[in-house]
């Protein structure tokens, strides 16, 4: 057999080539070794919160990333009054956190066990009302996870949002019978809801193709054997996200935008989020469940985003729709006092509090909705 | 493919062909091992009839039933189900029922190995010599990196080089790995992360505003030239390093200053076979008046839309361009004698003119159906100007940004800087330390980028 000799042209050239992703491997290396450090003591922490009342965490710890695998923890609601919370960030993230705080659903879980129900918390950052629905999907589709209730913090900002994050496409693909049911769901309310249910349709379709192509297996099993050879290929989906993040910030500088910049809706993003939400409280109703909606606290001497106009449509809007479907509303907006938020990018956080702020909002919460959160 | 490139290498040289025929169709066969055997059959007869029916007799009426066949196979995978479709609605509005419309899976490549398939037919009847050894005639056909989305590629461009021996080349393998890398960059980089705001605008239930809309249609541009000209890339460079060389298929289309340029910049190999295969016969035939030859320009272009897709969106867009190739003629003739400053307003007002068209275009490429058109045109007229209604803020300055580098690249390219710096003796000087660099960078960037990539745009035609 003849060996063909590459490097006899420009060999300098090839050996410079392969020095240099030699290079880029060694400091992707580093990179990743620091973040996985970084990611564990995260969880430490995060484990050490959760398991201070309970030796099994309570709310999803992965924020919408590996969801599937925290489900084994939701209380089983045959034997207990389920409550699901969920929402965006402010569900979990603790600002200046202290080793005794815990999050809005471990309080939750905490006031209500004793009257034997029992919450859990499915929150994830930037959730939006697609993610929501298929939540609600993916619990009711079993009797041992199925809530009797399932509350859900609305956050204005969230309605920018659209499709459904990794974690819960590869929630969603692991399961045919809740892809039957997305579809089914989608086709039921397609004249109804034809926004949503188009995105839903949209969203199985690019479900798909990503199954088709994790199932061409010998393409996936040579970028699962390089993954583990090359650490650059190994830590590209961790790339990525910090090469986005890096974007972001350069966005921001460029335009000048911060978190609290006026930033007004998008107009078709914002009725296809709304479609989503009045479809999740139809579905949740025709399920058997009580749907909560509230109204997420913001930090009132904080700036916001929120054109102020927008703001308060929005709101008249959402107690309208759940006033006029006999659902549980309450505008949560102002419960936090100033001193219980922290602070983000050196100015006042006006959406994550600290831990004092997650247990006056689980009061809150209990106080306000108990006739629905405690078994008769 | 690395692989294959091994083992083609490193056996005998007259095995290579043999071995690559193997491989070509072991990969067609994976995605749908029944349509390995379309595949074989009509090579199989499209090389006995060129050498022994054709060729033989040396009549061009026998050519007829060959093309007839070709064009047969592809009606019947791709155009049934429209056609069928089409004739039921009409039924349907003349008070009859519904027709039952066949559901039929469309054999990858089809169209273009159907074309193929005329196109020596049509070059062997006009004294082309064929091929006489079928392992010769199946490579040409089904040699894997044009077999799925072109170059659609003439005889004469690769008789010679499939009938001598393919040697092993440095400079040919490193041409093909450039290449390859080359078209991996645009795809993964630049084409799949334009897509999903595409998507978005696109969407049934979607309502663009005018800054969404341009967006989309800017986005969809860029996408659908960097996608498919990624592929070329790759097959090009595929190809090089089997030995074999194949036509370019793209030549800088968005620096085109007048449809016919675009069309001579843009699926090259296409739009050559539209001009010798449709175009020129159907002239000669109507030959004379003006209108003959216009109803000719809008007769090709129309099936060349009908080729990208069996829906009326794509036969829309080919008469668009058809009528944009006959303004472009009537507001831009070429004229070899004009003042510099003339000269240069017609080259610019061209561009703009042909830019402005083949965009408008891409929108009704894109669209689903005529009554998505509708919508978009209905929800954009709805919508305030500028507001975007759709589209974060970041969606709008990925496209900007791609259309900007885009847009700069040409600009270097039109004033020369590829040739000045070819010749700067400070670039030749750091050229061998820079490009290292620069390749690695590419690949890293390739990696990083990859997380969800797409299917190429072009295998649905």
């Amino acid at each position: 057999m003849r060996i063909p000799n590459i490097l006899q042209a420009k060999k300098a050239q090839v050996i410079q080539f392969f020095l240099w992703i030699i290079v880029f491997n060694s400091a992707i290396c580093v990179w990743k070794n620091d973040l996985e450090r970084n990611r564990q003591q995260n969880l430490l922490q995060r484990q050490r919160v959760a398991s201070s009342g309970d030796a099994m965490p309570r709310y999803d710890l992965s924020t919408g990333e590996d969801t599937a695998n925290y489900l084994r923890f939701v209380p089983d609601a045959l034997r207990q009054r389920l409550i699901i919370l969920s929402g965006m960030s402010q569900m979990y993230a603790i600002n200046d956190q202290k080793d005794e705080d815990q999050t809005i659903s471990e309080w939750m879980d905490d006031l209500l066990k004793a009257s034997g129900s029992r919450v859990f918390g499915l929150a994830a950052p930037n959730i939006c009302n697609e993610e929501v629905l298929m939540l609600l999907l993916a619990m009711t589709k079993n009797a041992s996870t199925k809530p009797a209730v399932f509350i859900y913090g609305l956050c204005f900002d969230k309605f920018r949002n659209v499709d459904l994050r990794p974690g819960y496409k590869a929630l969603l693909r692991s399961d045919p019978d809740l892809i039957i049911k997305w579809e089914s769901l989608a086709n039921e309310y397609r004249d109804k809801y034809p926004k949503a249910t188009d995105k839903m349709l949209s969203t199985l379709k690019s479900l798909n193709e990503e199954k088709k192509k994790a199932n061409n297996s010998v393409e996936t099993d040579i970028r699962r054997y390089l993954s583990k050879l090359v650490p650059i290929i190994g830590a590209r989906g961790d790339l990525n996200a910090w090469f986005q993040v890096q974007l972001y910030l350069l966005r921001n500088k460029l335009f000048k935008i911060k978190p609290t910049s006026k930033r007004p809706q998008i107009p078709s993003r914002y009725q296809m989020n709304k479609e989503f939400l009045a479809l999740f409280l139809d579905e949740a109703k025709e399920q058997d469940v009580i749907p909560i909606i509230y109204i997420v606290p913001l930090n009132p001497q904080a700036e916001n985003p929120y054109i102020p106009e927008e703001y308060e449509s929005f709101k008249t809007w959402a107690k309208a729709l759940c006033e006029e479907q006999h659902i549980p509303f309450d505008n949560l907006e102002s419960v936090i006092p100033h001193e219980d938020w922290g602070e983000i990018l050196g100015g006042p956080d006006f959406k994550h509090f600290r831990g004092e702020g997650h247990r006056r909002t689980a009061e809150e919460l209990v106080r306000r909705f108990r006739s629905y959160l405690v078994p008769n | 493919m690395f692989l294959v490139l091994l083992i083609y290498w490193g056996i005998r040289a007259k095995w290579r062909k043999h071995f690559l025929i193997l491989a070509s169709y072991i990969f067609y066969c994976s995605w749908k091992w029944q349509y390995g055997f379309l595949l074989l059959g009509l090579g199989v007869f499209n090389w006995a009839y060129g050498r022994w029916v054709i060729k033989t007799s040396g009549q061009r009426k026998y050519l007829w039933p060959g093309i007839v066949v070709n064009v047969s196979i592809l009606i019947i995978f791709k155009y049934a189900k429209f056609i069928v479709q089409n004739i039921s609605f009409l039924n349907v509005r003349l008070g009859g029922y519904p027709f039952p419309i066949p559901d039929i899976l469309l054999p990858l490549g089809i169209s273009f190995f159907t074309f193929q398939g005329v196109a020596y037919l049509v070059d062997v009847a006009s004294g082309e010599r064929p091929f006489l050894k079928l392992t010769d005639y199946l490579l040409y056909k089904a040699f894997w990196p044009q077999l799925i989305a072109g170059p659609i590629i003439r005889p004469r461009e690769i008789h010679d080089q499939i009938e001598n021996e393919r040697k092993w080349s440095n400079e040919n393998i490193e041409y093909g790995l450039k290449r390859i890398l080359s078209g991996f960059f645009k795809k993964v980089v630049l084409a799949d992360n334009l897509a999903p705001l595409v998507d978005a605008v696109f969407l049934k239930s979607a309502s663009p505003g005018f800054i969404d809309m341009t967006a989309g249609v800017l986005g969809f541009g860029l996408q659908i030239y960097f996608d498919f000209s990624a592929y070329s890339d790759i097959a090009i460079g595929s190809a090089r390093l089997f030995g074999y060389r194949f036509p370019e298929n793209f030549n800088w289309p968005y620096l085109a200053t007048s449809p016919r340029e675009f069309w001579s910049r843009w699926h090259m190999t296409l739009s050559r076979w539209i001009r010798d295969y449709l175009f020129t016969p159907l002239a000669v035939s109507f030959r004379g008046a003006k209108a003959n030859i216009l109803l000719a320009v809008m007769i090709s272009m129309g099936v060349c839309g009908l080729w990208h897709g069996a829906a009326w969106t794509f036969v829309i867009w080919g008469l668009w361009h058809g009528v944009l190739l006959i303004c472009g003629e009537v507001l831009f003739p070429a004229k070899k004698k004009r003042r510099p400053i003339i000269s240069n307003l017609i080259r610019y007002g061209g561009w703009v003119f042909t830019m402005l068209g083949v965009f408008i275009g891409w929108l009704l490429f894109r669209a689903e159906s005529i009554s998505a058109v509708q919508r978009i045109f209905k929800s954009v007229s709805m919508a305030p100007l500028l507001k975007p209604q759709l589209l974060r803020e970041n969606q709008l300055i990925l496209v900007a940004t791609i259309f900007l580098f885009t847009f700069f690249v040409n600009v270097l390219k039109t004033l020369g800087w590829q040739a000045k710096m070819s010749s700067s003796q400070l670039w030749l000087a750091v050229r061998p330390l820079v490009m290292p660099l620069i390749y690695a960078v590419a690949v890293a960037i390739i990696i990083i980028a990859d997380t969800g990539s797409k299917a190429f745009v072009y295998f649905q035609f």
